[in-house]
C-alpha cells in the first residue's frame, strides 16, 4: 500500500522529477550551467513568460484556450510606453485598465456566442497584431529612461529582481485562488463538465468570460514588467508568446482538455522549457532547431495528457 | 396471411451479470406478417432485438430461421439473413441526397470509372419510392427532409440494399405525427404485400391494434402471450404487461396541506400545451408518460434548463422566475438529470468535488472555502448513505453507478433541498442500490421535501409517488390520487395514444 501511493505520487509528479533530473544532468556535465547567475538569469528570462503563462493556466482549466496573448502583450507594451511618455503611473495603470476590456472582449465573444476559443482567438490575436502594427507604423517607440518606473524591470530587493517578486507573487495569488476560493473551484467544475456545472447552478458563462479577463490581465503585468525593463516598444515584442505560454502549461500536466491543473504545474512547465532552451543556447545549437525542439516537446506532452485523460472516457 | 413460420425462437435465456434479461423465451414470426411487441422497460425486448440483430449472444436456447437452427454471434450473420433494425438513432449520412443513402455502397456506374451514373441512380430512386407510394425527392439532402421522411429512407434502404425479410422497428412513432404515423403503416401495409415481415415495438396499444396481426407481451423475460387479431382486447393486454404477481402496495391517504410549488399555463414550443400542476408540501408527485410526452422538457423548463413560451411558477406562494437552475437553485430547488456521466458527474474529479458543489455555492457561500468544514459535510454524507468509496479523495470514475448516483444524491441532500426533481434518479443502477435510493426518497418525502419524480419505469412511480399525472402528446391525459395510483391505471392512461 505504502509502496503503491509513493509509486502513485510520483507518477503524478513526473515533470517536477523531470526537471530536477534535467536540471542535475546539466549542472553536472556543464560547469556554465552551474553557476548561480545563471539561475538567477534564468528566472529573470522566464518572469515575463511565466506571468502570462499563469494566467493562460486558469483558461485552460476551464476548458477554453487564449491565442491572443502574444499580440495582446505587444500591444500593451506599445500603451505602457506611450502612456510613461507621459506619467510613469499611467504607464501601468493604462495597459491594465486596457486589459480587462480585452479580457471581456475574448471571453463574451466565447460564451455569448458559444463558439470555439481557439478560434476566437486566433482572431483576436490577428485584430491586436494589427492594431499594435498600426499604433507605430511597425517602428519602435521609446520611453522616459531613468524615473522610477524603470525599477519593476531593473530594480533588486535583497538580491533579487522586483519583476521575479512580482511574477512570485502573481503566481501565489492565483494559486490560492484556484485551491482555495469557490470561484477558482468553479473554474475546475466548468472545465471538467459545462453541462453538470451548470446544473449545479455555476453560471459558466461568467467563469469562463472571468479566465479570459485574469489572462489579459497577467499579460499587462508582463507587459509592464517587460517595458520597465527595456523602456521601449515595439510592435512584435509577443509574437509567439501564445506559443510558448501553451507549451508551458500543457509540458507542465495542465489538461488541455479542462478541469485538472495547477500553477505550481505551469512553473515547472516554464522552468523545463528555459532549462532545455538554455542547454540548446549553452550547446551553441542553432535558433531553428530550438523550435523543432520545442515544437517536438508539446506535441509528446499533448499525446500523454489525451492518453491519460483515456482513463475517463469508458 | 401464410402460415408459414419464417423465425422461431425457443427457450433462449440471455443472463447478465446480476440479472436474467431473457428466461427461456419463446417467440415466432410467420412470413409477411407484422407481429407487435408490448411491455414494460426491463422486461426483455430490447435484450431479445440485440439477439436478434447480432448485438449480444444469446446465453441458451434456439433460434430457427426458415426452419434451420442458426447461430447469431456477430451483426454480419444477422444482416445475411436479412434481419434489419431501424434504430431510433437513424444510420443514414445527412450531407448526401436521399437516393446516394438508399444506394450507398452500390450506386450504378458511370461510363468512365470511379463515376456514378446519376440519372440512373435518381430514376431508380423514383421508382422505388413510387412503388411504396412515398412522395420524397430523391435529389432531396437528408439534412432537408423530416425526421419521419429519413426513418421512411432507412426502411427502404433495409428493404431494397440489404435484401430484407424481417424489419425490427422499435417505437417508430414517438417522434412521428398523426399524418407522419398514417404514412408509416401505408408502408408498413405495402412491406407486408411483399412478405416482409415486421416486428414492431410500441408502447402504443392503439397503433398496435391498427398495424399489428399478432401481438406478443413480455414480462420479466418470458413471453406472456401471443394475441391473434381477432383476440386483441386492451385490458387483456395491459393485464399480461402488468401480470398477477405485482401488488399494489397499500396507498395510505397522503395529508395535502400547504402547497409548496404550482405550475400555471406552461407551454413549450412543440412539446407542452398549457400544463398545470401543484405539488404539496412532503409529497411525491409521479410524472408519467411515454417517449415523446414531453414529460423530460417539462421538467428542463421548470428547473430552467429549457425555454418555456410561457411559464408562471408560484413557490411557496410567491410568484418566481426560473432563468438559469442557478435561479432555481437559490431558491432551494435542485435537480437530478437522467444522464449521469453526461450531466451530473465531474467524472474526473474525487468523490468529495462531486459532493460538494451545491452546498459550497449555495449554503457555504464563502469566497475563501472553508477546507475541513467541506470534509465535514462530505464525510457525513459519505456515512449517512453509505457510499462505498476506499476514501473521498477516490476520483467518482472508480465508483459503481449505485455508488455515483448516492454521491450525487448526497450532492443534493447536502443543500436540504425544499423540491428535487428526480429524472429517472434508478436508471442504470442494480437493484441493491435502487431500493436504498427509494428508501431516501421516502425519507426525505416524510421530513417534508416535495419531490418531483420521473421514472422509466412504471412500477416504480407506482411504488412511490403520492399522486401521478400522466402526460401524453405534451397535454395531461390522467391524474391519479392515493388509491387510484395503481400501475394498470397508469399503463392505460399512457398508452391511450
Amino acid at each position: 500500500m505504502t509502496k503503491e501511493k509513493i509509486l502513485n505520487l510520483l507518477k503524478d509528479q513526473t515533470q517536477l522529477i523531470i526537471l530536477i533530473l534535467l536540471a542535475l544532468g546539466i549542472s553536472l556535465t556543464t560547469p556554465e550551467f552551474h553557476t548561480v547567475n545563471n539561475f538567477v538569469n534564468l528566472l529573470k528570462q522566464v518572469s515575463v513568460i511565466a506571468t502570462i503563462s499563469c494566467g493562460m493556466t486558469l483558461v485552460v482549466i476551464g476548458g477554453c484556450l487564449d491565442l491572443s496573448v502574444g499580440s495582446v502583450f505587444s500591444l500593451l507594451n506599445l500603451i505602457s510606453i506611450t502612456a510613461q511618455q507621459k506619467s510613469d503611473i499611467l504607464g501601468i495603470a493604462l495597459p491594465i485598465c486596457i486589459a480587462i476590456f480585452i479580457g471581456l472582449f475574448n471571453g463574451l465573444i466565447v460564451t455569448v456566442f458559444n463558439v470555439n476559443s481557439i478560434i476566437v482567438t486566433l482572431g483576436s490575436l490577428s485584430v491586436f497584431s494589427g492594431l499594435a502594427l498600426l499604433y507605430t507604423g511597425g517602428s519602435i517607440i521609446f520611453g522616459i529612461p531613468d524615473t522610477w518606473f524603470a525599477v519593476i524591470g531593473k530594480g533588486k530587493l535583497a538580491g533579487v529582481p522586483i519583476h521575479v517578486i512580482i511574477f512570485i507573487f502573481i503566481a501565489a495569488f492565483y494559486q490560492i485562488i484556484l485551491m482555495k476560493t469557490s470561484f477558482g473551484r468553479k473554474i475546475f467544475y466548468v472545465g471538467t463538465n459545462h453541462e453538470s456545472a451548470r446544473i449545479v447552478g455555476i453560471r459558466s458563462t461568467l467563469v469562463r468570460t472571468m479566465t479570459f479577463v485574469i489572462s489579459s490581465l497577467s499579460v499587462a503585468a508582463a507587459a509592464v514588467m517587460f517595458s520597465s525593463r527595456m523602456i521601449t516598444a515595439s510592435p512584435v515584442t509577443g509574437v509567439g508568446f501564445e506559443f510558448d505560454a501553451i507549451t508551458a502549461v500543457v509540458i507542465g500536466g495542465t489538461s488541455l482538455q479542462g478541469g485538472r491543473g495547477s500553477i505550481i504545474k505551469t512553473i515547472i512547465g516554464v522552468l523545463m522549457l528555459a532549462v532545455i532552451i538554455n542547454v540548446l543556447t549553452l550547446y551553441n545549437v542553432p535558433f531553428a532547431f530550438q523550435n523543432v525542439a520545442k515544437g517536438m516537446l508539446i506535441i509528446v506532452a499533448i499525446i500523454s495528457d489525451v492518453r491519460s485523460r483515456g482513463r475517463f472516457e469508458k | 396471411m401464410t402460415s408459414d413460420l419464417l423465425l422461431e425462437i425457443k427457450k433462449v435465456t440471455k443472463v447478465f451479470p446480476g440479472t436474467v434479461a431473457l428466461d427461456e423465451i419463446n417467440f415466432e414470426l410467420r412470413k409477411g406478417e407484422v407481429h407487435a411487441i408490448v411491455g414494460e422497460n426491463g422486461a426483455g425486448k430490447s435484450t431479445l432485438m440485440k439477439v436478434l440483430s447480432g448485438a449480444y449472444t444469446k446465453t441458451s436456447g434456439q433460434i430457427f430461421f426458415q426452419g434451420r437452427e442458426v447461430e447469431i454471434d456477430e451483426v454480419e450473420m444477422s444482416q445475411s439473413l436479412g434481419i434489419n433494425m431501424i434504430y431510433q438513432e437513424l444510420e443514414n449520412i445527412p450531407k448526401l441526397t436521399v437516393a446516394e443513402n438508399i444506394f450507398l455502397g452500390r450506386l450504378p456506374k458511370g461510363k468512365l470509372p470511379g463515376f456514378v451514373n446519376f440519372p440512373e441512380l435518381y430514376g431508380e430512386t423514383k421508382k422505388i419510392l413510387d412503388d411504396f407510394k412515398i412522395e420524397i425527392n430523391p435529389r432531396a439532402k437528408l439534412t432537408s427532409i423530416t425526421t419521419a421522411e429519413q426513418q421512411f429512407v432507412e426502411i427502404i434502404k433495409a428493404v431494397t440494399a440489404k435484401n430484407a425479410q424481417i424489419i425490427i422497428m422499435d417505437e417508430p412513432t414517438s417522434s412521428l405525427t398523426k399524418q407522419e404515423t398514417d404514412k408509416l403503416f401505408s408502408i408498413i401495409e405495402e412491406l407486408k404485400k411483399k412478405h416482409i415481415s415486421v416486428i414492431y415495438i410500441s408502447h402504443r396499444l392503439d397503433e398496435i391494434v391498427d398495424i399489428a396481426d399478432r401481438v406478443s407481451v413480455f414480462r420479466d423475460g418470458k413471453n406472456r402471450g401471443t394475441l391473434d387479431r381477432e383476440n386483441f382486447d386492451r385490458d387483456k393486454i395491459v393485464t399480461l404487461m402488468i401480470g398477477h404477481a405485482i401488488e399494489e402496495t397499500e396507498k395510505k391517504k397522503f395529508q395535502r396541506r400547504h402547497v409548496v410549488f404550482e405550475v400555471r399555463n406552461l407551454s413549450i414550443r412543440n412539446r407542452i400545451e398549457k400544463f398545470e400542476m401543484k405539488l404539496y408540501e412532503g409529497e411525491i408527485l409521479g410524472i408519467a408518460g411515454l417517449m415523446g410526452s414531453g414529460k423530460d422538457e417539462l421538467v428542463k423548463c421548470l428547473f430552467g434548463l429549457w425555454p418555456a413560451i410561457s411559464k408562471e411558477i408560484y413557490f411557496e406562494d410567491e410568484k418566481i422566475t426560473i432563468k438559469h437552475p442557478v435561479d432555481a437553485v437559490n431558491l432551494g430547488i435542485v435537480y437530478l438529470p437522467e444522464e449521469r456521466k453526461l450531466q451530473s458527474l465531474f467524472l474526473s474529479m474525487s468523490v468529495k468535488h462531486n459532493i460538494s458543489p451545491l452546498w459550497l455555492f449555495n449554503r457555504h457561500k464563502r469566497f475563501f472555502i472553508r477546507g475541513r468544514v467541506e470534509t465535514e459535510i462530505v464525510d457525513t454524507y459519505i456515512k449517512r448513505l453509505a457510499i462505498k468509496t476506499p476514501s473521498a479523495l477516490e476520483a467518482i470514475v472508480g465508483l459503481s453507478g449505485g455508488n455515483q448516483q448516492k454521491a450525487i444524491f448526497s450532492r443534493l441532500l447536502a443543500v436540504e433541498p425544499k423540491l428535487m426533481i428526480l429524472n429517472d434518479p434508478t436508471r442504470g443502477i442494480d437493484v441493491g442500490s435502487k431500493e436504498e435510493i427509494h428508501r431516501i426518497i421516502r425519507e426525505l418525502a416524510s421530513r417534508g421535501t416535495s419531490i418531483l419524480f420521473l421514472s422509466s419505469e412504471i412500477p416504480e412511480i407506482n411504488k412511490l409517488a403520492n399522486r401521478v399525472v400522466v402526460l401524453s402528446k405534451g397535454e395531461t391525459c390522467g391524474e391519479f390520487t392515493d388509491d387510484e395510483v395503481t400501475t394498470k391505471n397508469i399503463i392505460v392512461a399512457a398508452t391511450r395514444a
